[in-house]
């Protein structure tokens, strides 16, 4: 059982880190200020059934789950502008330099399980073993997508 | 020292952000108290018709069959129809409406009556 207290140290906790997380994800601080948000509203409404000591874990993976799920929507709704004669999203502004705008490319580039695995790693004070279990995958794993993460991002980044 | 490239700085998330949080689930509770009042007026709605819907329909003492009481409720109307020798002039919109009168339907004989 989650209480009032416990939900907002939690909150207070967690939002830089799962922010940015989800802003590696949408790249609007609207957007992921709102997907935390859900996560949290969904944290709230199992705090019945939430064990104060698991719900980090529950509300990264939620997170997690929130951020694939927008990716989905974001991937298909690209994918149809592409067919479509609708207008074109309207480009990066000013403040965007150029390598924010390839590092941001370069993230995109990569594979959903490993840009899991990165930014969880970089932005969470989870362990290798502790972001397996959230995952599903051994320790070992963690670490070889890891690597493999930061090696495509210095290369992509080295291409643009 | 690691030559890791880092993931850019550590951005701040925008200001009053668990004000927001609150105020989006105290609406969102009250979303969900008034759906869930809606659902609980819904059911007594129902309830209550099923109730009398079974008191005139085979609770009551002069209650007809449930033969009886179709062949009488379901009398369709086309055009004019006349019932009781009452003539109801029906527009075309009410064509296909079921008629439900009490009053046409054909009275049980009381029991120990006849």
């Amino acid at each position: 059982m989650l209480d009032e207290n416990e939900f907002e140290q939690l909150y207070r906790g967690l939002e830089k880190r799962l922010f940015n997380i989800a802003w590696r994800w949408t790249w609007n601080p609207a957007e992921a200020q709102e997907l935390v948000h859900e996560g949290f509203i969904r944290v709230w409404a199992r705090r019945a059934k939430i064990d104060p000591s698991t719900a980090e874990r529950y509300l990264v993976r939620t997170l997690i789950n929130l951020c694939h799920k927008r990716a989905r929507r974001h991937r298909r709704w690209t994918r149809i502008r592409e067919i479509l004669p609708l207008p074109q999203a309207k480009p990066a502004g000013p403040e965007a330099s150029y390598q924010e705008d390839s590092l941001r490319r370069a993230i995109e580039s990569l594979p959903d399980k490993q840009r899991d695995v990165l930014l969880l790693t970089e932005f969470t004070d989870l362990k290798q073993h502790q972001i397996g279990e959230l995952l599903g995958i051994p320790p070992g794993t963690v670490a070889s997508r890891r690597n493999t993460a930061l090696r495509r991002l210095k290369e992509t980044m080295h291409e643009h | 020292m690691s030559t890791e490239p880092t993931l850019m700085d550590w951005l701040e998330p925008p200001a009053h952000g668990l004000n927001d949080l609150k105020g989006k689930i105290a609406r969102r509770d009250s979303l969900k108290k008034a759906v869930a009042g809606s659902a609980a007026l819904a059911i007594v709605v129902c309830t209550t018709i099923a109730f009398f819907h079974d008191g005139i329909g085979s609770a009551a003492p002069n209650a007809p069959s449930n033969g009886e009481w179709q062949a009488a409720i379901s009398t369709r109307v086309e055009g004019l129809s006349v019932i009781n020798g009452a003539a109801l002039e029906l527009s075309a919109r009410d064509a296909d409406t079921r008629i439900y009168l009490v009053s046409t339907m054909p009275e049980k004989p009381r029991p120990g009556s006849g």
